[in-house]
């Protein structure tokens, strides 16, 4: 043979072979090595991608708030008289007011130029003791020191200018100010023009006056007015509602006021400390929906009005904003709702609002509550006292200056030091800050000393938004206590929760209740397709649930939630006990088949999957029906529903119900350990009919078995007073976990299925031949040889159910209820993290915070489905190892 | 290397006549009358009918759809003997093997006519429990296909799907299943690590270890060196000649050298028909068809 090796053989098949390759098929082979590595790492850059703009979006949220030191400059202002200021709204300009420097003047806060001044007595400022104005709408309400009030409007208002109707000639700077006839012009750092002009009207005085010197105003809007509260140094108390109407015939504006006066109020008992003035009230602040006003003394003590009557107020509660006998330094209202931040002399900040907590006196069940607390910056020796308080108009982020001279930013929501820094600095003020200002647009604080104003470039980030926030609990304002929540719209978006706890909850919630429903379902039903169905049914069955998992999940949304949801509502009992009763009565049937005679049973093998589908599946779902009513009556009153609202009734039923699949399995188990091998050595000569009725009657007694054992165990736990509602049961919602798991079974069971199937079906046959060669029976075929060799296969098909399930966004979105509620009730509805980004995103604002959250909410759902798949990935590729050595 | 001599059957009844619709005779040589469809008679020494069958195929005829895989197979398989059926490939021996213990059930054109009898209960009979059935034999297969768990559970395979629990009972049979299949000095230290780890060898004795821990009537083994190296190979012939006697088997086989070897009794079986069965010494050494000797002495297959 070797001798011929090397000689010309003569064509063997009349065509002589090539022995190169072609260029061509060189080239095509490197081409195809390029295009598949180029794809690959295509593939991996877009994952990355992703992963990286969604972290690009969500990642300045966590970026630090700055304040940058513009300019300080000299102002006239005394420790006593009143002191108004405010900016436009873009918060280029300043309005400042000192009553003993006698005029309101108009200043460029980014430079600190005086652009404007008008007196006093023009602007009828003279003698006024307390100043409060408003940012957006600039009403205000003035004090005097006879004790006589006025409302109106003080403040800078814009109007946005086009470029054309700019004064002559010279240009404007972005960021620059010029002062244009009365009025001046801002070129904002956006790029706009605006005109801002000096409001100051207080038309006229209110219907009834206190009897000495305003100390404390405080006022909020109403729809078609304002409402106001003032007090005097005696403690008399005024609050009154001030109503502008237009005369439709004079066109005229009639101001109309009602209102009521508090007699003094002098909290403590000691006439001791009424001479000192600590016990005299002090401060006075009004809600921001007007109903409910609070009155302070120095000494802490608060009083809590319901003056949703404005003729009569009614006491609610009194309550104590301050500890260990430190005096009040400051009270501000903050943005939105009811919160009071209350700083004290020992320099701590504490926010109060009122709750729905237990023990509440009050006759409208709420009560002040301490919710957060800020501990003073300096803990060393000196004493610290804060000595100016701003709250901003858009958020709860709030400025505090002590009398170290740091001027801190805090944030209500999320209880954090957002930054701290010192004022007294780079030449900026020459103390403490005695008067403090966030601009609206949250661009500017401006802070006034006893001789200077001082303004820093201010950019807050989202302060609101931190790590704790997002997945810890956060007390916001009116909650009971600290609670993970997700709302971002609706009436209480001055305080948006941003927890994204209830959307993973939801999101895990949606997934482990849709694959608890359908795992067991494709599993089992991919094992009797490749094992034990007719091969001929086999080929029309499984494209058909292929086909399922073509349906678009739009559709499984809309049938689960617009029609299955209603149709679940008014059958729930027979679903529940359709649990139940079906796979018993297919068991049976299985029992009933073996009692055939031998013939008929070989004959008929081929029809099996028919006779189930016909007979024992309808026959299943009658049992369902039939059994519904007097389950219902014997478990739950006769009412489910009314059961599952807390309707009276023991917890037993539910506990039957959840304990009733663990006792089934500790019976079969039971069963199977014990009874069965025992049961297989007296069987040993038994004819085959014999062995059946001992297996149906067997299969009886396991029901009884597992019925009891349930009922038992559910008698015990109903005895030691534990309940099933609250936990796994609950009030009925239409749309619920249910109606989600049955839907979302529609999209990931064709998926398990078909995956396991093909994973069962690729099991060598050998192994099945071995199996059953040794006398196994094909079910044990199945689970002891087949499902082991095909794990690898199987696990990968429910995780990439799994996937599917923690990703998938319609079903949900139109099946769920959409209510970001914590809870593993069944019959509750709950909104995972795709829906939430589905439903919101559209309409947050971009750039917002709100906005960033939904990227982050989008990141966390990234993480998931990559924490997920890795982990699938894994443990795949650890059963594959071993699969692959057969 | 010897130069190739073109004796395969197909191309030597190539050459020879088509069937014929007048009925010629047949030709002289069976296998050529085989090949035309002709029926020919089964020559059975005598010796093998003075021997007690554990199992006798009467008439066994099967068909994969149309097409007839084995014609009117009658042979008695004596008890506790090694029984060897040799013959080209596609003559139908596995499919005999596989039809014993039932397993072409699972292939569902299937259909057979005729009976077997093990230990005289009929094993077609549809009153017959196939699982019962299956439990009485063993079979080893082509390919060693230990099951993926560790080498005790493969053992005592046969005792765990019957039940049996008792920790003293499984590890008895286990040792002594393992030693009856010469693992056990090479598996004992290892019982508990997954099968697939053991070579190819030790798997396919592994698997005669699984068949015969389940104490069958019959041993099927179907081409049980076929994947094996030439030591394995003379490992698992040394364990079958230890297995005669004790249990009766029977053995398809390629390898003429291996049937005369390891077998008590040898069958020849061409296209679906069984030729000539006697004894093994008779078989190989003075059988009475030509044809016979032309295939165990290698001058075709």
């Amino acid at each position: 043979m070797g001798s011929l090796g090397m000689q010309p053989k003569s064509p063997f098949t009349g065509r002589p072979r090539r022995r190169t390759t072609r260029p061509w098929v060189k080239f095509g082979d490197q081409l195809a090595r390029v295009l598949i590595t180029f794809g690959g790492l295509s593939t991996i850059a877009a994952v990355l991608m992703v992963g990286i703009f969604l972290l690009a979006v969500a990642l300045p949220l966590f970026r630090s708030a700055q304040l940058d030191f513009e300019h300080a400059g000299p102002v006239a202002h005394g420790p006593t008289g009143a002191f108004g200021m405010g900016t436009d709204e873009s918060g280029s300009v300043v309005w400042l007011f000192a009553e003993n420097d006698g005029r309101l003047q108009v200043l460029d806060s980014a430079h600190g130029e005086s652009l404007l001044s008008r007196s006093a007595a023009d602007c009828r400022l003279a003698e006024a003791t307390a100043i409060r104005t408003l940012s957006g709408t600039m009403q205000a309400v003035v004090g005097y020191r006879d004790g006589s009030l006025r409302v109106g409007r003080i403040g800078l208002e814009s109007t946005f200018l086009a470029a054309s109707d700019l004064p002559s000639g010279e240009a404007i700077e972005r960021g620059a100010v010029r002062v244009w006839q009365d009025a001046v012009i801002v070129h904002n750092p956006n790029g706009q023009y605006s005109r801002v002009e000096l409001i100051a009207e207080l038309p006229a005085h209110t219907t009834a006056s206190l009897n000495a010197q305003v100390i404390d105003v405080d006022i909020t809007p109403l729809a078609n007015g304002s409402l106001l509260a003032a007090i005097d140094a005696n403690g008399r108390v005024r609050v009154e509602s001030v109503s502008q109407r237009r005369n439709l015939l004079t066109d005229a504006m009639v101001q109309t006021s009602t209102g009521s006066i508090i007699e003094p109020l002098i909290s403590a008992p000691s006439a001791a400390k009424e001479k000192s003035d600590a016990g005299r009230m002090q401060f006075v602040r009004v809600s921001e929906l007007g109903d409910q006003l609070f009155v302070m003394a120095i000494d802490g003590t608060a009083l809590r009005y319901d003056i949703r009557d404005i003729e009569a107020p009614v006491l609610m509660e009194t309550f104590s904003v301050t500890q260990d006998a430190v005096e009040v330094a400051a009270v501000a209202r903050l943005f939105g709702g009811t919160s009071l931040a209350v700083a004290d002399s020992a320099g701590s900040v504490r926010v109060f609002f009122a709750t729905r907590a237990a023990g509440a006196q009050a006759a409208d069940g709420l009560k002040m509550m301490a919710a957060k607390t800020f501990p003073p910056a300096h803990s060393s020796g000196q004493a610290v006292r804060i000595t100016a308080m701003a709250a901003s108009p858009r958020s709860r982020l709030f400025a505090v200056a002590d009398s170290t001279g740091m001027i801190r930013l805090l944030q209500s929501t999320a209880e954090s030091t957002v930054l701290s820094v010192p004022a007294t600095a780079a030449g900026a003020l020459a103390g403490p800050a005695s008067q403090m200002l966030i601009a609206p647009r949250e661009n500017r604080l401006l802070a006034v000393d006893a001789t200077r104003i001082s303004a820093w470039a201010l950019d807050a980030g989202y302060p609101e938004v931190s790590p704790r926030s997002l997945f810890g609990g956060v007390w916001y304002e009116n909650y009971p206590a600290a609670m993970h929540t997700w709302e971002t719209t609706g009436h209480e978006s001055f305080e948006s929760k941003f927890g994204l706890m209830p959307l993973i909850f939801g999101t895990l919630k949606a997934t482990i209740y849709a694959m608890l429903f359908a795992t067991p379902i494709a599993i089992l039903a991919a094992l009797y397709a490749s094992q034990f169905m007719h091969s001929t049914w086999r080929a029309r069955i499984k494209p058909t649930i292929e086909m399922m998992a073509s349906l678009p999940s739009v559709v499984l949304g809309f049938v689960a939630g617009l029609v299955v949801a209603p149709l679940l509502e008014q059958a729930v009992m027979p679903v529940i006990t359709g649990f139940f009763a079906v796979p018993l009565t297919l068991v049976a049937g299985a029992h009933l088949w073996q009692l055939l005679p031998a013939g008929w049973r070989s004959q008929l093998s081929g029809w099996r999957f028919p006779v189930i589908m016909v007979v024992a599946l309808p026959a299943g779902i009658l049992v369902a029906m039939a059994s519904a009513g007097w389950v219902e009556r014997l478990l739950f009153q006769g009412d489910l529903q009314a059961w599952l609202d807390g309707g009276g009734g023991s917890g037993l039923g539910g506990w039957v119900l959840a304990l009733l699949p663990l006792a089934g399995v500790a019976t079969t188990v039971l069963v199977g350990k014990i009874v069965n091998p025992w049961l297989r050595r007296k069987s040993t000569n038994w004819s085959q009919p014999q062995a059946a009725i001992v297996s149906l009657g067997m299969f009886g007694v396991g029901v009884a078995c597992t019925v009891a054992i349930a009922v038992a165990a559910a008698m015990f736990l109903d005895a030691l007073r534990l309940d099933t509602r609250g936990g796994l049961f609950g009030t009925y919602v239409q749309r619920n976990a249910l109606v989600v798991a049955l839907g979302m079974s529609f999209a990931i069971i064709p998926l398990i299925f078909t995956i396991a199937d093909d994973a069962l079906s690729s099991v060598p046959d050998h192994l099945r031949s071995a199996s059953l060669g040794a006398g196994a029976t094909p079910w044990q075929t199945a689970v002891r040889v087949i499902m082991p060799t095909a794990a690898s296969g199987l696990f990968s098909a429910v995780m990439i159910g799994l996937g599917r399930a923690v990703g998938e966004t319609m079903i949900v979105l139109m099946a769920a209820g959409n209510t970001p509620l914590m809870g593993w009730n069944v019959f509750n509805g709950f909104q995972t993290l795709s829906a939430a980004i589905a439903t919101e995103l559209p309409e947050a604002a971009r750039g917002s915070a709100h906005f960033r959250v939904l990227f982050l909410a989008a990141l966390t759902l990234f993480a998931m489905t990559f924490v997920v798949n890795t982990v699938a990935e894994i443990v795949r590729q650890r059963f594959r190892r071993r699969a692959h050595e057969l | 290397m010897q130069p190739q001599i073109d004796n395969r059957p197909e191309n030597r009844v190539n050459a020879t006549i088509p069937p014929q619709q007048s009925t010629p005779p047949p030709p002289a040589d069976r296998l050529l009358a085989v090949a035309a469809g002709y029926e020919v008679p089964t020559e059975v020494h005598e010796q093998v009918l003075n021997e007690s069958p554990v199992l006798e195929i009467d008439r066994f005829n099967l068909w994969y759809g149309t097409k007839q895989a084995l014609h009117g197979i009658t042979m008695p398989i004596p008890d506790k003997k090694v029984t060897a059926l040799v013959g080209p490939s596609g003559c139908g021996k596995s499919t005999l093997l596989r039809s014993v213990n039932r397993l072409n059930d699972l292939v569902q054109s299937v259909r057979i006519t005729g009976d077997m009898r093990l230990n005289g209960d009929s094993i077609y009979d549809p009153r017959m429990d196939v699982i019962d059935l299956r439990k009485r034999m063993g079979m080893v297969f082509q390919k060693p296909n230990p099951f993926p768990m560790s080498i005790y559970e493969n053992v005592v395979y046969s005792l765990r799907i019957d039940g049996e629990n008792n920790r003293g009972v499984l590890d008895e049979v286990c040792e002594a299943s393992l030693r009856g299949a010469a693992l056990w000095d090479e598996a004992k230290d290892r019982l508990y690590d997954s099968a697939l780890g053991l070579s190819g060898g030790q798997q396919q004795r592994l698997c005669i270890a699984r068949a015969i821990a389940a104490e069958p009537e019959v041993l099927l083994l179907d081409e049980p060196c076929s994947a094996l190296d030439p030591i394995a190979t003379g490992k698992v012939e040394d364990l079958i000649q230890e297995l005669r006697g004790r249990y009766s088997v029977l053995i398809v086989t390629h390898n003429m050298q291996q049937a005369s070897r390891t077998s008590d009794y040898t069958a020849f079986m061409y296209l679906g028909r069984l030729i000539e069965y006697g004894p093994t010494t008779e078989i190989f050494t003075k059988p009475i068809l030509h044809e016979t000797e032309a295939y165990v002495t290698g001058r075709f297959g």
